[in-house]
């Protein structure tokens, strides 16, 4: 009895494993640079906007979109999600929230407007208020 | 069999294996192991996504499930229910297979069978949370479940009884001491049973390699003094039930102290003699003769009212200043070493010390003639409240600001798209502030009327005195947490400052 149940939680967890699906990653680089400045300085708890600067072999991209995913490195943090942001003329001002002291890390995925797309990391030390 | 003090059951209201289909369940032969199961299963599945999935600690099973479910379900259980997790924990899933494997009949080293141990796992393991940053990191928390597995099942294989749930688990050795705060306990129903029962099998389980068949003789008398004697088969054999592997007789239980609500003393009892009674919350720190005078048990405690505070001191901003300024004295290049002194001072060196002091202090002003570790026992018990009052506050705070994260996490780790913003719901800052200060209080207020209970019962008309230097510690305790849990937290690594 033991063993048919054991062996049933072990065929479960197997479908479950092979159930899952490989996330889709957009192809990273594509010659986009992605540049990230945030204000206000130093970073603390609150409001705060971030510029995103992203160009393509050294100029202004004209025309994409951007999204931004801020989590915590600490475990339980609901992320800070900003998506489908214009871009316009390489340029996006999103606003944004550090929910928390600690550290962050924002990953900026860029797509513009014939499929090319890039992802990129970046990382944070914010000040508790 | 151990110990001869007299057969004792609490006063209670009602036995919880008498619950319509839960009760059944518990008491059904594979109870443990459904329970277990599932358990097993989300490990496994812990397992699988700190391996292989993204090393985002906010995004994997391994780190949200762990760090922010497990322990904020955990504290709420423990205080309303019981030791329910260790009732359910897969890690002692292998303990058949183990026996089955089993390399020996040896006893744990006499020297080990203490709580040394288990302080010492504590100290490692608070440790390693800090130093790994086991908080953001999925992976290296999928290997410390790995640990947990391998040294549960190393330590049943080798030994006859259940060392690790005993003497060496982190988790177990939490849930020991907390809880002795909940509102179940196992006893027996009726204690004459027990002073009848020729196999005890309620510790020493019915498995034996042959089947072999007992009678036993039981008379009772009932209200109005009439005789009723019945007979009891009693079968050992390849199918039957451990005993109880933390060595507890049920008859003589009066603490939940070790107890990990296996319920294989309530299936090995051949006369159904065993329950699951609801009782008064924290019913045992009240009564002196449930607590063992140990210097290991009553440091257990202390340091771990101790370790509440440390814990919660590693999330705000000061700790970074006090791991500089460690760094400008002594030149450390690593982060281990000042870790080593922070927790070392504040999670062994503090509690002991000031244990020792105030028990000292105790005697000085009410000339006890107690001894110094008896009178620490006598206040330890005073230790729990306070101290599961922080780690309920602390951990209660990481569970509030994200309940359901766990949610998208699972949807992402079944290759969905997580829906973060239907999970997002958290409980307002200030109303989680309101319930931590709460809970502060009513630790601290339990605390002190335990520890004044224990200075009456100990010292009568120097009560008070007796009572002043251990009211002061668990106030300075109490004042430490507020102070910290008004502060920001900062959940941050410390790495940048050793580049
Ligand atoms: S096996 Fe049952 S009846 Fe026998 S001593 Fe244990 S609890 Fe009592
Ligand atoms: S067998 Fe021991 S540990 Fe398990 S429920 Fe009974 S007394 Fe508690």
């Amino acid at each position: 009895m033991k063993q048919v149940l054991l062996l049933t939680g072990l065929l479960a967890l197997a479908l479950l494993a092979g159930c899952r699906q490989p996330e889709a990653t957009p192809a990273a680089g594509a010659g986009l640079e992605i540049a990230l400045s945030i204000a206000p300085e130093p970073l603390a708890t609150g409001a705060a906007e971030v510029t995103v600067t992203v160009n393509q072999n050294g100029q202004p991209v004209p025309i994409g979109i951007v999204s931004l995913r801020g989590d915590m490195t600490h475990a339980g943090m609901i992320p800070v999600i900003r998506e489908n942001i214009t871009l316009a003329d390489g340029r996006a001002v999103v606003p944004f929230e550090w929910t928390m002291g600690g550290d962050w890390f924002i990953e900026v995925t860029v797509t513009l407007p014939d499929g090319t797309s890039a992802r990129q990391t970046f990382d944070y030390a914010v000040t508790g208020s | 069999m151990r110990g001869t003090s007299p057969l004792y059951r609490p006063q209670s209201a009602y036995n919880l294996l008498h619950l319509p289909l839960v009760g059944r369940l518990l008491r059904w032969r594979w109870g443990r192991l459904a329970l277990q199961l599932p358990f097993f299963i989300v490990a496994a599945l812990l397992l699988i996504d700190g391996f292989t999935g993204p090393q985002n600690a906010a995004r994997n099973l391994a780190t949200v499930a762990p760090w922010v479910q497990y322990r904020g379900l955990l504290i709420l259980a423990v205080l309303l229910a019981g030791n329910l997790f260790c009732m359910a924990c897969p890690f002692t899933l292998p303990r058949t297979l183990a026996k089955r494997f089993s390399l020996g009949e040896r006893r744990f080293p006499k020297l080990l069978r203490n709580k040394w141990l288990a302080i010492g796992g504590l100290f490692v393991i608070f440790l390693l949370y800090e130093w790994l940053d086991l908080w953001a990191s999925p992976w290296l928390t999928a290997w410390l479940i790995v640990a947990y597995f391998v040294a549960a099942f190393a330590l049943e294989a080798f030994f006859k009884e259940s060392p690790f749930c005993k003497y060496v688990c982190p988790l177990g050795s939490f849930n020991f001491v907390y809880g002795t705060l909940s509102p179940s306990q196992i006893a027996v129903k009726n204690a004459d049973i027990c002073g009848q029962c020729a196999g005890k099998e309620c510790i020493n389980g019915s498995y034996s390699p042959q089947t072999v068949i007992r009678l036993d003789t039981i008379t009772l008398r009932d209200a109005a003094g009439t005789e009723q004697r019945y007979e009891q088969q009693v079968i050992h054999g390849p199918q039957g039930t451990p005993g109880c592997g933390t060595e507890l007789f049920a008859p003589q239980i009066k603490s939940n102290l070790d107890c990990i609500y296996c319920l294989d003393c309530a299936r090995a009892c051949p006369h159904q003699n065993i329950g699951l009674f609801v009782r008064t919350p924290g019913r045992e720190l009240l009564q002196p003769e449930a607590w063992p005078k140990r210097w290991d048990v009553s440091l257990l405690v202390i340091c771990l009212a101790f370790m509440s505070v440390t814990n919660a001191f590693g999330m705000v901003p000061p700790v970074y200043a006090l791991e500089q300024s460690l760094i400008d004295v002594f030149g450390f290049q690593s982060e281990l070493p000042v870790l080593l002194l922070i927790f070392g001072v504040g999670n062994l060196l503090l509690p002991m010390g000031l244990a020792l002091l105030a028990g000292t202090l105790s005697r000085t002003f009410t000339r006890s003639a107690l001894s110094l570790r008896d009178t620490v026992a006598a206040f330890a018990p005073a230790f729990v409240p306070v101290g599961f009052s922080i780690w309920f506050a602390h951990y209660g705070f990481h569970f509030l600001i994200a309940p359901l994260s766990i949610i998208p996490v699972f949807q992402e780790f079944m290759g969905q798209p997580g829906d973060w913003a239907l999970f997002s719901v958290a409980l307002e800052g200030s109303l989680i502030g309101l319930i931590q200060v709460v809970a502060l209080l009513g630790g601290l207020l339990w605390s002190l009327v335990i520890a004044q209970r224990a200075a009456l019962r100990l010292y009568r008309r120097d009560g008070l005195i007796g009572l002043l230097p251990w009211a002061v510690l668990l106030l300075l305790l109490m004042l430490a947490a507020l102070q910290i849990f008004s502060l920001p937290m900062e959940m941050r690594g410390t790495e940048a400052m050793f580049r």
